[in-house]
Protein backbone atom coordinates (compact mmCIF):
# COMPACT_ATOMS: atom_id res chain seq x y z
CA UNK A 1 0.00 0.00 0.00
CA UNK A 2 0.89 2.96 -1.07
CA UNK A 3 1.12 6.44 1.09
CA UNK A 4 0.27 9.73 -1.28
CA UNK A 5 1.62 12.28 0.67
CA UNK A 6 -1.06 15.54 0.17
CA UNK A 7 -0.27 19.31 -0.44
CA UNK A 8 -0.44 20.86 2.94
CA UNK A 9 -4.30 22.64 3.40
CA UNK A 10 -4.38 26.46 2.56
CA UNK A 11 -7.17 28.08 3.60
CA UNK A 12 -7.24 29.65 0.05
CA UNK A 13 -7.70 26.67 -1.49
CA UNK A 14 -11.56 27.00 -1.06
CA UNK A 15 -11.73 29.88 -2.55
CA UNK A 16 -13.71 28.98 -5.71
CA UNK A 17 -15.89 26.79 -3.48
CA UNK A 18 -16.44 29.63 -1.26
CA UNK A 19 -17.93 31.74 -4.08
CA UNK A 20 -19.88 28.50 -5.46
CA UNK A 21 -21.45 28.41 -2.45
CA UNK A 22 -22.57 31.80 -2.30
CA UNK A 23 -24.07 31.14 -5.20
CA UNK A 24 -27.05 28.53 -3.73
CA UNK A 25 -30.35 29.45 -2.20
CA UNK A 26 -29.98 31.43 0.65
CA UNK A 27 -32.42 30.15 2.52
CA UNK A 28 -33.73 31.75 5.80
CA UNK A 29 -35.76 30.76 8.72
CA UNK A 30 -39.89 31.91 8.30
CA UNK A 31 -41.28 34.61 9.92
CA UNK A 32 -43.22 32.10 12.18
CA UNK A 33 -39.79 31.45 13.84
CA UNK A 34 -38.82 34.72 13.74
CA UNK A 35 -41.98 35.81 15.72
CA UNK A 36 -41.13 32.68 18.35
CA UNK A 37 -37.30 34.08 19.16
CA UNK A 38 -38.41 37.47 19.14
CA UNK A 39 -41.21 36.86 21.33
CA UNK A 40 -39.19 34.63 24.00
CA UNK A 41 -36.35 37.69 23.91
CA UNK A 42 -39.20 40.41 25.14
CA UNK A 43 -40.63 37.82 27.39
CA UNK A 44 -36.90 37.28 28.94
CA UNK A 45 -36.48 40.76 29.31
CA UNK A 46 -40.13 41.39 31.03
CA UNK A 47 -39.56 39.16 33.32
CA UNK A 48 -36.10 40.50 34.29
CA UNK A 49 -37.27 43.86 34.73
CA UNK A 50 -40.50 42.22 37.05
CA UNK A 51 -37.30 40.34 38.72
CA UNK A 52 -35.70 44.25 38.76
CA UNK A 53 -38.70 46.10 40.29
CA UNK A 54 -39.05 43.46 43.15
CA UNK A 55 -35.46 43.54 44.04
CA UNK A 56 -35.76 47.08 44.43
CA UNK A 57 -38.96 46.87 46.99
CA UNK A 58 -37.16 44.38 48.66
CA UNK A 59 -33.80 45.34 48.79
CA UNK A 60 -31.46 43.12 50.30
CA UNK A 61 -29.98 45.97 52.48
CA UNK A 62 -33.31 46.01 54.72
CA UNK A 63 -33.44 42.24 55.51
CA UNK A 64 -30.07 42.48 57.05
CA UNK A 65 -30.61 45.06 58.83
CA UNK A 66 -34.31 43.72 59.87
CA UNK A 67 -32.20 40.64 60.95
CA UNK A 68 -29.55 42.57 63.03
CA UNK A 69 -31.85 44.58 64.65
CA UNK A 70 -34.34 41.24 65.37
CA UNK A 71 -31.09 39.67 66.60
CA UNK A 72 -30.36 42.40 68.77
CA UNK A 73 -33.65 42.33 70.68
CA UNK A 74 -33.92 38.93 71.31
CA UNK A 75 -30.24 39.04 72.44
CA UNK A 76 -31.02 41.71 75.41
CA UNK A 77 -34.25 39.98 76.22
CA UNK A 78 -32.80 36.87 76.63
CA UNK A 79 -29.38 36.89 78.01
CA UNK A 80 -28.93 40.22 79.40
CA UNK A 81 -32.15 40.08 81.26
CA UNK A 82 -31.69 41.41 85.06
CA UNK A 83 -34.65 39.45 87.46
CA UNK A 84 -35.31 42.75 89.43
CA UNK A 85 -36.12 44.73 86.31
CA UNK A 86 -38.00 42.09 84.69
CA UNK A 87 -40.31 41.23 88.59
CA UNK A 88 -38.69 38.05 89.25
CA UNK A 89 -37.92 39.18 92.22
CA UNK A 90 -41.28 39.60 93.26
CA UNK A 91 -42.25 36.07 92.16
CA UNK A 92 -43.92 34.04 94.90
CA UNK A 93 -41.63 31.23 96.50
CA UNK A 94 -41.67 27.81 94.95
CA UNK A 95 -43.84 25.85 96.91
CA UNK A 96 -41.79 22.41 97.51
CA UNK A 97 -44.36 19.95 97.48
CA UNK A 98 -45.44 21.13 94.31
CA UNK A 99 -41.95 20.79 93.52
CA UNK A 100 -40.82 17.43 94.45
CA UNK A 101 -40.77 14.85 91.97
CA UNK A 102 -43.76 12.12 91.95
CA UNK A 103 -43.36 9.57 94.53
CA UNK A 104 -43.65 5.88 93.36
CA UNK A 105 -47.38 4.71 92.90
CA UNK A 106 -48.71 0.81 94.53
CA UNK A 107 -48.79 -0.61 91.66
CA UNK A 108 -52.43 -1.17 91.17
CA UNK A 109 -53.95 -5.30 91.67
CA UNK A 110 -54.81 -7.16 88.45
CA UNK A 111 -58.47 -7.24 88.08
CA UNK A 112 -60.89 -9.44 89.89
CA UNK A 113 -62.27 -10.79 86.64
CA UNK A 114 -58.84 -11.29 85.03
CA UNK A 115 -57.61 -15.08 86.01
CA UNK A 116 -55.28 -16.03 88.09
CA UNK A 117 -51.95 -16.62 86.34
CA UNK A 118 -49.99 -19.29 88.13
CA UNK A 119 -47.07 -18.62 85.58
CA UNK A 120 -43.96 -18.47 87.97
CA UNK A 121 -42.08 -16.68 85.37
CA UNK A 122 -45.15 -13.80 85.02
CA UNK A 123 -45.16 -13.67 89.18
CA UNK A 124 -40.75 -13.11 88.91
CA UNK A 125 -41.51 -10.71 86.11
CA UNK A 126 -44.09 -8.51 88.33
CA UNK A 127 -42.27 -8.60 91.42
CA UNK A 128 -39.12 -8.17 90.52
CA UNK A 129 -38.74 -4.67 90.03
CA UNK A 130 -41.24 -3.38 92.78
CA UNK A 131 -39.57 -1.01 94.92
CA UNK A 132 -39.34 -1.90 98.68
CA UNK A 133 -41.94 0.44 99.65
CA UNK A 134 -44.50 -1.53 97.23
CA UNK A 135 -43.14 -4.71 99.16
CA UNK A 136 -44.33 -3.68 102.64
CA UNK A 137 -47.71 -2.75 101.32
CA UNK A 138 -50.78 -4.80 102.40
CA UNK A 139 -50.94 -7.74 100.66
CA UNK A 140 -54.40 -9.13 100.28
CA UNK A 141 -56.00 -12.05 98.02
CA UNK A 142 -56.93 -10.35 94.94
CA UNK A 143 -60.50 -10.36 94.83
CA UNK A 144 -60.56 -8.63 98.36
CA UNK A 145 -57.69 -5.96 96.60
CA UNK A 146 -58.57 -5.32 93.39
CA UNK A 147 -61.51 -2.78 93.90
CA UNK A 148 -59.05 -0.95 96.23
CA UNK A 149 -56.62 -0.77 93.80
CA UNK A 150 -58.72 0.81 91.45
CA UNK A 151 -59.86 3.02 93.89
CA UNK A 152 -56.12 4.39 94.47
CA UNK A 153 -55.60 4.39 90.86
CA UNK A 154 -58.24 7.10 90.19
CA UNK A 155 -57.32 9.50 93.08
CA UNK A 156 -54.59 11.97 92.94
CA UNK A 157 -50.87 10.75 93.69
CA UNK A 158 -50.45 13.03 96.87
CA UNK A 159 -53.83 12.07 98.13
CA UNK A 160 -53.07 8.39 97.30
CA UNK A 161 -50.11 8.48 99.11
CA UNK A 162 -51.43 10.51 102.37
CA UNK A 163 -54.09 7.57 102.53
CA UNK A 164 -51.88 4.78 101.99
CA UNK A 165 -49.95 5.95 105.11
CA UNK A 166 -52.28 7.57 107.37
CA UNK A 167 -54.41 3.50 107.18
CA UNK A 168 -53.40 0.91 108.84
CA UNK A 169 -53.03 -2.36 106.47
CA UNK A 170 -55.94 -4.91 106.93
CA UNK A 171 -53.35 -7.75 107.30
CA UNK A 172 -50.59 -8.10 109.21
CA UNK A 173 -47.10 -7.11 107.61
CA UNK A 174 -44.42 -9.72 107.44
CA UNK A 175 -41.90 -8.85 109.24
CA UNK A 176 -37.91 -9.14 108.42
CA UNK A 177 -37.89 -12.53 108.86
CA UNK A 178 -40.88 -13.11 106.90
CA UNK A 179 -40.20 -10.94 104.22
CA UNK A 180 -37.14 -12.43 103.80
CA UNK A 181 -38.71 -16.17 103.23
CA UNK A 182 -40.99 -14.92 100.97
CA UNK A 183 -37.98 -13.48 99.00
CA UNK A 184 -36.24 -16.57 98.99
CA UNK A 185 -39.41 -18.68 97.89
CA UNK A 186 -39.08 -16.31 94.83
CA UNK A 187 -35.61 -16.60 94.30
CA UNK A 188 -36.32 -20.53 94.43
CA UNK A 189 -38.92 -19.83 91.76
CA UNK A 190 -36.99 -17.54 89.76
CA UNK A 191 -34.30 -20.33 89.46
CA UNK A 192 -37.18 -23.21 88.74
CA UNK A 193 -36.57 -24.96 91.76
CA UNK A 194 -40.36 -24.78 91.55
CA UNK A 195 -40.74 -27.98 94.54
CA UNK A 196 -38.46 -26.31 96.96
CA UNK A 197 -40.29 -23.21 96.11
CA UNK A 198 -43.80 -24.76 96.99
CA UNK A 199 -42.54 -26.12 100.19
CA UNK A 200 -41.03 -23.56 101.58
CA UNK A 201 -44.18 -21.74 100.73
CA UNK A 202 -46.42 -24.43 102.42
CA UNK A 203 -43.41 -23.92 105.93
CA UNK A 204 -44.38 -20.58 105.40
CA UNK A 205 -47.98 -20.82 105.31
CA UNK A 206 -48.08 -23.15 108.05
CA UNK A 207 -45.83 -21.42 110.87
CA UNK A 208 -47.95 -18.08 109.68
CA UNK A 209 -51.34 -18.97 108.56
CA UNK A 210 -52.18 -15.23 108.83
CA UNK A 211 -49.37 -14.25 106.38
CA UNK A 212 -49.93 -11.64 103.73
CA UNK A 213 -48.86 -13.31 100.84
CA UNK A 214 -48.53 -12.00 97.17
CA UNK A 215 -51.54 -13.10 95.12
CA UNK A 216 -49.26 -15.08 93.09
CA UNK A 217 -47.44 -16.94 95.48
CA UNK A 218 -51.12 -17.49 97.25
CA UNK A 219 -51.98 -18.81 94.34
CA UNK A 220 -49.35 -21.51 94.52
CA UNK A 221 -50.97 -22.78 97.54
CA UNK A 222 -53.24 -25.41 96.83
CA UNK A 223 -57.02 -24.79 97.65
CA UNK A 224 -58.42 -24.87 101.39
CA UNK B 1 -37.15 45.54 13.45
CA UNK B 2 -37.65 48.00 15.95
CA UNK B 3 -34.84 49.77 17.84
CA UNK B 4 -36.64 50.01 21.30
CA UNK B 5 -34.79 52.12 24.27
CA UNK B 6 -33.50 50.34 26.88
CA UNK B 7 -35.70 49.72 30.42
CA UNK B 8 -34.68 52.24 32.22
CA UNK B 9 -33.97 49.51 35.10
CA UNK B 10 -31.13 47.33 33.63
CA UNK B 11 -28.40 46.63 36.07
CA UNK B 12 -24.75 47.69 35.65
CA UNK B 13 -22.44 45.79 33.30
CA UNK B 14 -20.97 43.00 35.65
CA UNK B 15 -17.16 44.30 34.70
CA UNK B 16 -18.39 47.47 36.75
CA UNK B 17 -16.69 49.84 33.78
CA UNK B 18 -18.70 53.02 34.07
CA UNK B 19 -18.40 54.01 30.21
CA UNK B 20 -19.06 50.44 29.09
CA UNK B 21 -22.13 50.45 30.86
CA UNK B 22 -23.05 53.89 29.75
CA UNK B 23 -22.27 52.94 26.33
CA UNK B 24 -24.68 49.42 26.54
CA UNK B 25 -27.43 51.07 28.94
CA UNK B 26 -27.54 54.09 26.35
CA UNK B 27 -30.30 54.30 24.42
CA UNK B 28 -28.43 56.64 21.41
CA UNK B 29 -26.42 53.61 21.49
CA UNK B 30 -24.60 52.57 18.14
CA UNK B 31 -26.32 49.52 17.52
CA UNK B 32 -25.65 48.99 13.55
CA UNK B 33 -21.57 49.97 14.70
CA UNK B 34 -21.43 47.93 17.85
CA UNK B 35 -19.91 44.41 17.45
CA UNK B 36 -21.57 41.26 18.42
CA UNK B 37 -19.82 41.11 21.74
CA UNK B 38 -21.04 44.60 22.73
CA UNK B 39 -25.03 43.96 21.34
CA UNK B 40 -25.27 41.07 23.60
CA UNK B 41 -23.61 42.40 26.74
CA UNK B 42 -26.32 45.05 25.58
CA UNK B 43 -29.11 42.73 25.31
CA UNK B 44 -27.92 41.27 28.90
CA UNK B 45 -28.55 44.22 30.54
CA UNK B 46 -32.38 44.31 29.06
CA UNK B 47 -31.64 46.47 26.01
CA UNK B 48 -34.24 44.81 23.40
CA UNK B 49 -32.75 46.18 20.29
CA UNK B 50 -29.43 44.86 20.68
CA UNK B 51 -30.99 41.51 20.39
CA UNK B 52 -32.84 42.15 17.33
CA UNK B 53 -29.58 43.75 15.73
CA UNK B 54 -27.52 40.25 16.87
CA UNK B 55 -30.45 38.29 16.05
CA UNK B 56 -30.83 39.74 12.29
CA UNK B 57 -26.89 39.37 11.80
CA UNK B 58 -26.89 35.54 12.60
CA UNK B 59 -30.25 34.11 12.03
CA UNK B 60 -30.02 33.12 8.08
CA UNK B 61 -26.04 32.41 8.50
CA UNK B 62 -27.22 29.84 11.55
CA UNK B 63 -30.17 28.96 9.66
CA UNK B 64 -28.31 27.89 6.36
CA UNK B 65 -25.78 25.55 8.78
CA UNK B 66 -28.49 24.10 10.63
CA UNK B 67 -30.43 22.95 7.71
CA UNK B 68 -27.42 21.94 5.56
CA UNK B 69 -26.03 20.20 8.69
CA UNK B 70 -29.35 18.39 9.55
CA UNK B 71 -30.35 17.93 6.08
CA UNK B 72 -33.78 18.27 7.32
CA UNK B 73 -36.10 21.25 7.95
CA UNK B 74 -38.20 20.40 10.90
CA UNK B 75 -35.26 19.25 12.81
CA UNK B 76 -33.73 22.72 11.66
CA UNK B 77 -36.10 24.97 13.32
CA UNK B 78 -36.61 22.80 16.15
CA UNK B 79 -32.54 23.50 16.71
CA UNK B 80 -32.44 27.01 15.58
CA UNK B 81 -35.44 27.79 17.88
CA UNK B 82 -33.28 25.92 20.87
CA UNK B 83 -30.51 27.93 19.93
CA UNK B 84 -31.24 31.08 20.14
CA UNK B 85 -33.26 30.23 23.22
CA UNK B 86 -30.50 29.39 24.76
CA UNK B 87 -29.23 32.61 23.55
CA UNK B 88 -31.38 34.06 25.72
CA UNK B 89 -31.16 32.22 28.60
CA UNK B 90 -27.70 33.16 28.87
CA UNK B 91 -28.18 36.90 28.17
CA UNK B 92 -27.45 38.02 32.02
CA UNK B 93 -24.36 35.62 32.59
CA UNK B 94 -22.58 35.90 29.14
CA UNK B 95 -19.21 37.19 29.04
CA UNK B 96 -17.25 38.13 26.13
CA UNK B 97 -14.55 35.36 26.73
CA UNK B 98 -14.81 34.61 22.97
CA UNK B 99 -16.46 35.96 19.28
CA UNK B 100 -19.68 35.64 19.91
CA UNK B 101 -20.46 33.63 16.93
CA UNK B 102 -18.32 31.27 18.09
CA UNK B 103 -20.50 30.61 21.06
CA UNK B 104 -23.38 31.04 19.10
CA UNK B 105 -22.46 27.93 16.55
CA UNK B 106 -20.86 26.10 19.36
CA UNK B 107 -24.31 25.47 20.77
CA UNK B 108 -25.68 24.72 17.35
CA UNK B 109 -23.15 22.30 16.46
CA UNK B 110 -23.44 20.58 20.00
CA UNK B 111 -27.38 20.46 19.27
CA UNK B 112 -26.87 18.80 15.82
CA UNK B 113 -24.40 16.07 17.12
CA UNK B 114 -27.32 15.61 20.15
CA UNK B 115 -29.56 15.17 17.18
CA UNK B 116 -27.87 13.12 15.45
CA UNK B 117 -27.37 10.76 18.79
CA UNK B 118 -31.20 11.03 19.14
CA UNK B 119 -32.46 10.20 15.85
CA UNK B 120 -29.28 8.74 13.55
CA UNK B 121 -31.66 8.62 10.43
CA UNK B 122 -31.82 12.00 8.93
CA UNK B 123 -34.00 13.23 5.37
CA UNK B 124 -32.44 11.77 2.36
CA UNK B 125 -31.26 13.56 -0.54
CA UNK B 126 -34.07 13.25 -2.36
CA UNK B 127 -35.74 15.58 0.16
CA UNK B 128 -33.16 18.24 -0.38
CA UNK B 129 -32.92 17.30 -3.96
CA UNK B 130 -36.73 18.19 -4.07
CA UNK B 131 -36.05 21.31 -2.37
CA UNK B 132 -33.72 22.48 -3.83
CA UNK B 133 -35.46 21.61 -7.23
CA UNK B 134 -38.27 23.62 -6.33
CA UNK B 135 -36.07 27.14 -5.74
CA UNK B 136 -36.95 29.31 -8.45
CA UNK B 137 -33.95 30.78 -9.96
CA UNK B 138 -33.27 34.32 -11.34
CA UNK B 139 -34.97 35.59 -14.08
CA UNK B 140 -32.08 37.40 -15.73
CA UNK B 141 -30.25 34.08 -16.52
CA UNK B 142 -30.68 32.95 -19.58
CA UNK B 143 -31.86 29.50 -19.96
CA UNK B 144 -28.88 27.42 -21.08
CA UNK B 145 -26.71 29.53 -18.03
CA UNK B 146 -29.67 28.82 -16.18
CA UNK B 147 -29.43 25.15 -16.18
CA UNK B 148 -26.01 25.32 -16.13
CA UNK B 149 -25.55 27.22 -12.84
CA UNK B 150 -28.66 25.18 -11.53
CA UNK B 151 -26.77 21.87 -12.18
CA UNK B 152 -23.47 22.98 -10.92
CA UNK B 153 -25.10 24.31 -7.31
CA UNK B 154 -27.09 21.34 -7.38
CA UNK B 155 -23.88 19.14 -7.61
CA UNK B 156 -22.43 21.10 -4.84
CA UNK B 157 -25.43 21.00 -2.57
CA UNK B 158 -25.13 16.97 -3.32
CA UNK B 159 -21.32 16.46 -2.70
CA UNK B 160 -21.97 19.03 0.67
CA UNK B 161 -24.81 16.66 2.00
CA UNK B 162 -22.79 12.88 0.71
CA UNK B 163 -20.06 13.86 2.82
CA UNK B 164 -19.27 12.65 6.21
CA UNK B 165 -20.72 14.40 9.19
CA UNK B 166 -17.89 15.61 10.41
CA UNK B 167 -16.51 16.63 7.44
CA UNK B 168 -19.68 18.21 6.63
CA UNK B 169 -19.81 20.25 9.61
CA UNK B 170 -15.99 21.87 9.30
CA UNK B 171 -16.53 22.62 5.36
CA UNK B 172 -20.13 24.20 6.40
CA UNK B 173 -18.70 26.37 9.02
CA UNK B 174 -15.92 27.26 6.63
CA UNK B 175 -18.11 27.88 3.37
CA UNK B 176 -21.06 29.36 5.47
CA UNK B 177 -19.30 31.65 8.29
CA UNK B 178 -15.59 31.55 7.07
CA UNK B 179 -14.26 30.47 9.97
CA UNK B 180 -10.39 30.21 10.41
CA UNK B 181 -9.50 26.43 11.38
CA UNK B 182 -8.48 27.26 15.09
CA UNK B 183 -12.44 28.70 15.44
CA UNK B 184 -13.66 25.40 13.47
CA UNK B 185 -11.72 23.85 16.25
CA UNK B 186 -13.15 25.70 18.64
CA UNK B 187 -16.59 25.10 17.35
CA UNK B 188 -15.89 21.71 16.93
CA UNK B 189 -14.04 20.72 20.06
CA UNK B 190 -11.49 18.84 17.57
CA UNK B 191 -8.08 19.58 17.31
CA UNK B 192 -6.92 21.94 14.74
CA UNK B 193 -5.14 19.38 12.63
CA UNK B 194 -8.40 17.14 12.77
CA UNK B 195 -9.94 20.08 11.17
CA UNK B 196 -7.53 20.64 8.75
CA UNK B 197 -7.45 17.41 7.53
CA UNK B 198 -11.44 17.42 7.52
CA UNK B 199 -11.58 20.51 5.85
CA UNK B 200 -9.02 18.89 3.00
CA UNK B 201 -10.79 15.73 2.47
CA UNK B 202 -14.05 17.56 2.00
CA UNK B 203 -13.00 19.95 -0.67
CA UNK B 204 -11.13 17.67 -2.62
CA UNK B 205 -14.39 15.30 -2.55
CA UNK B 206 -16.54 18.39 -3.37
CA UNK B 207 -14.36 19.06 -6.03
CA UNK B 208 -14.45 15.57 -7.37
CA UNK B 209 -17.86 15.73 -7.67
CA UNK B 210 -18.03 19.17 -9.41
CA UNK B 211 -15.85 17.88 -11.81
CA UNK B 212 -17.73 14.36 -12.37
Amino acid sequence: MTAHPRPPYDEDDDLDLRALYRTLPRTEPGPGLDAAIHGAAVRALTADRRVQRQRRLWHPGWGVAASIVLTACLFLLTDFQDPHDTGLADAPPVNADLARPPQAMPRPAPPAAAPARPDDGAALRRYAPAPQAERAAPMAPAPAQAPQARQFSAEPPAAASADQAATPPEAAAPDDETQARIDRILELLQDGQREEALQALQDLKDDQPDVALPPDLQDLLPPQ
Amino acid sequence: MSLAAPWPGAATAPDGCAMAAERIHSAAMDIPGADDETLMQAYGAGNLAAFEALYARHRAGLYRYLLRSTRNPHLADDLFQETWSRVIDARARWQPRAKFTTWLLQIAHNLVIDAYRRQPSQAGPQETEAALAALATAEHEQPEQQLSDFQTRRRLQLAIERLPDEQRHAILLRLEHDLSLEEIADVTGAPRETVKSRLRYATQRIREELGA
